[in-house]
């Protein structure tokens, strides 16, 4: 069955493409973009279509590969009265997110001091598999962290009060249960939290290389040629339980209550069940682990600036932090109705519009902050939300570079050693947990942040800001 | 007959598994998963666990089966290369007693990627093409 680009950059997976579908499905994507996007992850879009309540269509977002269950890139919005609610849709890596933190150092102050400033981040965050972070929680300090995210963070010494006006939902979403959080996470919790992680997730150092919209990047507090750094990571292991955990019980209420999914990974519970009450407020519980979790390390790396460039903590500003791997409960319109939804991002952005209510008053003017990472050694974009997006996508766009070459073939493919070289040619510096990383995770195989930035400012379901170059990464 | 192999997956890691009978091929599918982190041969046999999961059917139980080693390679700190399995059908499921043997996380350890879960797409067991054994299939999220 024909995929047919009905705008530009807008094409339509017809109803029919799999069987069972509810709606169409709508990928965003230029023709180059299009004609390298797998089967699979058309295939995984259409899949989606087919969950019950999922209103006008599955969207999938321009760096759109396969995933499991949802494709990456993969946007749903489903009615949160008679839709169900779905692990697929978020991932494991609940509340995935990336924040940026801006200051007023000059980049070129800052290049002879990279090395030492990484090996000091280094020496501060702990990163990489099997690592365990510095600090020592017992049960009822993560019980806390659970339910207070970065709150809990900012109260227990790690950042700043403003810091939390400057975080999606405020660094912690209310309906967070952690009564519905299985031991297991627990254990896997307590000793994680303040850790980076590996595989995709980085800290990294860059600098306002351009300014498209020179009034909202000072609105966000970003000048050209000035430091600023990125920060990606998530709930870790215990997010990645809840999920674990989560799927085994929906699988049995897919079947319960009757719902045919093409794809176990799809397991869901229909809005309103205890099934899905629980794994929502489970879910929160994690998306709040993850933002105490990016909030200790942003404090971490303003001890480490600090220590190595002698400015004051309060010298690096939260511009925002984003979920890019989460569910929320938000009020769309749909047919010229106002309707409660169940937005699913997996590997996509909220990017709301100028004033809107959920946005900080700060930025109410332009929209909200967007961040579109790159891979090691391409650019990171700062973009903001738009009406269009409100309108087109449920006021999302989309996340990051989006991989296209698998981690087998790129570590045949390159060496650590070659692509640390290729990287310093660039004026990149790295500090990795091992080498092989660096092959893995090479500039090469991700889909290029600049294409993917393109679609969705073309289509202007968000707008360019501003770029960041990067000067300096840590990988775990 | 090979043990197992990784099949080609954009982001994530995709393997399959093979053996005689459905315990060797469940026994292979943890090597897959430990091999996907660390080369098998420097893990030392130091100790032994005793695992037990249930499942409504035969991927289910090899979900929960890799859930339950991953979850003790994280929360508890340790690594496997040898088990045994014993699957047994009752009514209504399939239960299986497993034992890993291995040892803890030690400085000497080196990771190469790292895995958040194992994932339920895609996943299959069912008889191989030859029909002399089994084969199952099974996607990681890294």
């Amino acid at each position: 069955m024909e995929i047919k680009e009905i705008e530009d950059d807008v094409w339509e997976i017809p109803l029919g493409y799999v069987e069972g579908m509810r709606v169409p499905g709508r990928i965003y994507a230029s023709q180059k973009l299009f004609n390298n996007l797998e089967r699979d992850a058309i295939k995984q879009a259409a899949n989606v279509s087919t969950l019950p309540g999922i209103q006008r269509y599955s969207i999938a977002m321009p760096e759109a590969h396969v995933g499991y269950g949802f494709p990456i890139g993969g946007v749903a919005g489903i009615d949160a009265e008679e839709g169900v609610i779905s692990p697929g849709g978020v991932g494991f890596d609940i509340n995935c997110g990336v924040r940026l933190l801006s200051t007023h150092i000059p980049a070129d102050e800052i290049r002879p001091k990279i090395g030492a400033l990484l090996d000091e981040i280094f020496r501060e965050v702990p990163s990489g598999v099997g690592s365990k972070g510095k600090l020592r929680l017992n049960e009822k300090n993560l019980k806390e962290v659970f339910q207070g995210g970065a709150k809990w963070a900012v109260e227990n010494g790690y950042g700043f009060k403003e810091d939390l006006d400057h975080c999606e939902e405020n660094g912690f979403m209310k309906d967070a249960d952690p009564s519905k959080v299985s031991k297991k996470a627990y254990k896997r919790g307590m000793p994680q939290l303040g850790t980076l992680g590996s595989g995709n997730h980085f800290l990294e150092i860059g600098y306002v290389e351009e300014v498209f919209d020179p009034r909202s990047a000072e609105i966000f507090g970003l000048e050209r040629g000035e430091v600023s750094v990125l920060i990606h990571t998530g709930s870790r292991g215990a997010g990645h339980q809840i999920c674990t955990d989560s799927l085994q019980i929906l699988e049995g209420s897919s079947k319960k209550y009757g719902i045919n999914v093409p794809d176990r990974q799809l397991a869901c519970a229909p809005v309103g069940t205890e099934e899905a009450e629980d794994y929502y407020g489970a879910m929160c519980t994690a998306a709040n682990y993850a933002w105490a979790n990016r909030q200790i390390i942003t404090h971490w790396i303003r001890v480490a600036f600090k220590n190595i460039l002698k400015v004051e903590e309060e010298d690096l500003k939260l511009v925002y932090d984003v979920a890019h791997n989460i569910a929320k409960v938000e009020e769309h319109e749909v047919e010229g109705k106002r309707k409660k939804l169940y937005v699913h991002r997996k590997g996509a952005t909220r990017a709301f519009p100028p004033e809107s209510k959920d946005i900080p008053d700060g930025y109410k003017g332009v929209g909200q902050p967007v961040f579109i990472p790159g891979s090691m050694g391409t650019y990171s974009y700062v973009l903001k939300g738009t009406k269009i997006a409100m309108k087109e996508t449920f006021g999302t766009t989309c996340h990051g570079a989006g991989r296209v070459i698998a981690r087998g073939r790129a570590k045949r493919t390159y060496t650590g050693r070659k692509v640390r070289e290729e990287l310093k040619k660039m004026g990149i510096t790295v500090r990795v947990a091992k080498d092989s990383i660096l092959a893995e995770e090479a500039p090469q195989v991700y889909k290029s942040s600049d294409d993917i930035v393109e679609v969705v400012d073309r289509v202007g379901i968000s707008k360019k800001v501003a770029r960041l170059k990067p000067l300096g990464v840590v990988k775990g | 007959m090979k043990p197992f192999e990784y099949l080609e997956h954009t982001a994530d890691i995709k393997f399959r598994s093979y053996g005689r009978t459905l315990e060797e091929v469940f026994s292979n599918a943890a090597k897959a998963l430990f091999n996907s982190m660390i080369d098998l041969n420097d893990i030392d046999i130091e100790l032994e666990e005793e695992i037990v999961v249930e499942g409504g059917d035969l991927e289910f139980l090899l979900y929960n089966w890799l859930s339950e080693l991953f979850y003790i390679f994280d929360a508890e700190r340790k690594i496997f290369s040898e088990f045994d399995v014993k699957i047994r059908y009752r009514e209504g499921g399939y239960s299986l007693r497993g034992n890993a043997r291995g040892e803890e996380i030690k400085e000497k350890h080196i990771f190469d990627t790292g895995i958040k879960a194992v994932t339920l797409h895609d996943i299959f067991v069912r008889g191989s093409d030859s029909g002399d054994g089994y084969i199952c299939q099974v996607v990681l999220d890294i």
